[in-house]
């Protein structure tokens, strides 16, 4: 059992960041997600039981995105001004080809069910092992292992230009507790 | 693009774990300041019992703001070495004209020519009585694995002044030299 050093937790921003905008699909919603998430941390001392740090982020970010999912949900949804449309991100990247292919892969990591779409964040984006993962998401380690199953399957499927229809990723959402299908890599 | 697009889930999962898209500055600067601020609350109650061992002070630094155009003025002394120096002169000064993250320190109990708060042991200056700078706000960050800490003073026609203690070891008694200025002029 160990604190938390709060100087220890600026090393995770960019591996956060990422993960926040697989999760989000915009730069804009992953900023504020990551804030908030650090925000909730730094709140008040944290204590950390022989886990790692970037597990307990994920779990942090994983309850604030649910939370400001829930929140938006109960927001009257409202009509869109044209000031209000936000322009192309002007920011100028290294290499302008990546950055379109990361845009575009984590807006269709973004499209993917909630599940799904976390067990790919915590596994692929931000690297955990598949039991922090788990642990992270509240989820068995053979569930994740299913959702991340299906989950990289349907964005390979949707960037090669084969996308599945709506019901069949309901579908397999719903299957998800399942088994794993074979020939799934871990 | 087509050529690096993955055609298969195992080209996919390696594209995935090879993003390296850094975060934004802006976002960094925000995290920086919440985990300064969290270290600085916890801190907070050493800050006065900090004084003592005088002989680790890196340099300290001061800068002052006005309304229009922002004027760093740069005062180094114990001299740490080259390399500290270029650091304290660019870097540090830079920080003296950002925004506070932290509250106000107050004035000393146990000396009143000093705040409550002290780097290394040497204690930022109480200005309110004698010079009409009151202490408006603090902020800490960590450059080139030293730890800077500004106070904020602010006189009544809203002019603001930078003064920062960057914690360092101690300079060599034959390399050291007594004090050093260095004025920095930006057009804001």
């Amino acid at each position: 059992m160990r604190t938390l050093d709060p100087q220890s937790l600026s090393q995770h921003v960019d591996r956060l960041y990422r993960a926040a905008w697989a999760l989000c699909g915009s730069r804009e919603d992953a900023e504020d997600l990551v804030q908030e998430t650090f925000a909730r941390v730094l709140s008040r001392p944290r204590v950390l039981h022989g886990d790692d740090e970037l597990y307990y982020l994920m779990r942090v970010l994983r309850n604030t995105f649910l939370t400001s999912l829930r929140t938006a949900s109960r927001r009257p949804v409202t009509g869109t001004d044209l000031e209000d449309v936000v322009a192309a991100d002007p920011r100028p990247t290294h290499r302008p080809e990546q950055a379109l292919e990361v845009q575009e892969l984590y807006a269709t990591i973004a499209k993917l069910p909630e599940s799904f779409r976390l067990a790919l964040v915590a596994v692929d984006v931000l690297g955990l092992s598949y039991r922090e993962a788990a642990r992270s998401l509240h989820v068995r380690e053979a569930t994740l292992t299913t959702r991340l199953f299906r989950a990289r399957k349907q964005v390979a499927a949707q960037l090669t230009g084969d996308p599945p229809k709506i019901d069949a990723l309901q579908r397999e959402e719903k299957d998800a507790d399942g088994v794993l299908p074979s020939g799934g890599q871990p | 693009m087509s050529e690096r697009r993955p055609q298969t889930e195992s080209e996919l999962i390696d594209y995935i774990r090879s993003i390296d898209e850094r975060a934004p500055e802006g976002l960094h600067r925000k995290i920086d300041a919440l985990v300064a601020e969290r270290a600085t609350s916890s801190r907070r109650s050493r800050w006065p019992r900090a004084l003592g061992a005088p002989s680790s002070l890196g340099f300290k630094l001061g800068g002052a703001v006005a309304a229009l155009a922002v004027v760093a003025v740069v005062l180094v002394v114990g001299l740490s070495g080259g390399g500290a120096k270029a650091l304290s002169v660019r870097q540090a000064s830079t920080l003296t004209l950002r925004a506070a993250t932290m509250s106000a320190p107050a004035q000393s109990a146990s000396d009143p020519r000093a705040l409550d708060v002290a780097v290394d042991g040497v204690a930022f200056p109480y200005w309110e009585d004698r010079f009409g700078w009151r202490s408006s706000g603090a902020r800490i960050d960590h450059l080139g694995g030293r730890m800077i800490t500004t106070v904020f003073y602010t006189n009544a026609r809203g002019q603001r002044i930078g003064y920062a203690i960057v914690a360092g070891t101690p300079a060599p008694a034959s390399n050291a030299r007594p004090d050093e200025h260095d004025h920095i002029i930006d057009e804001g």
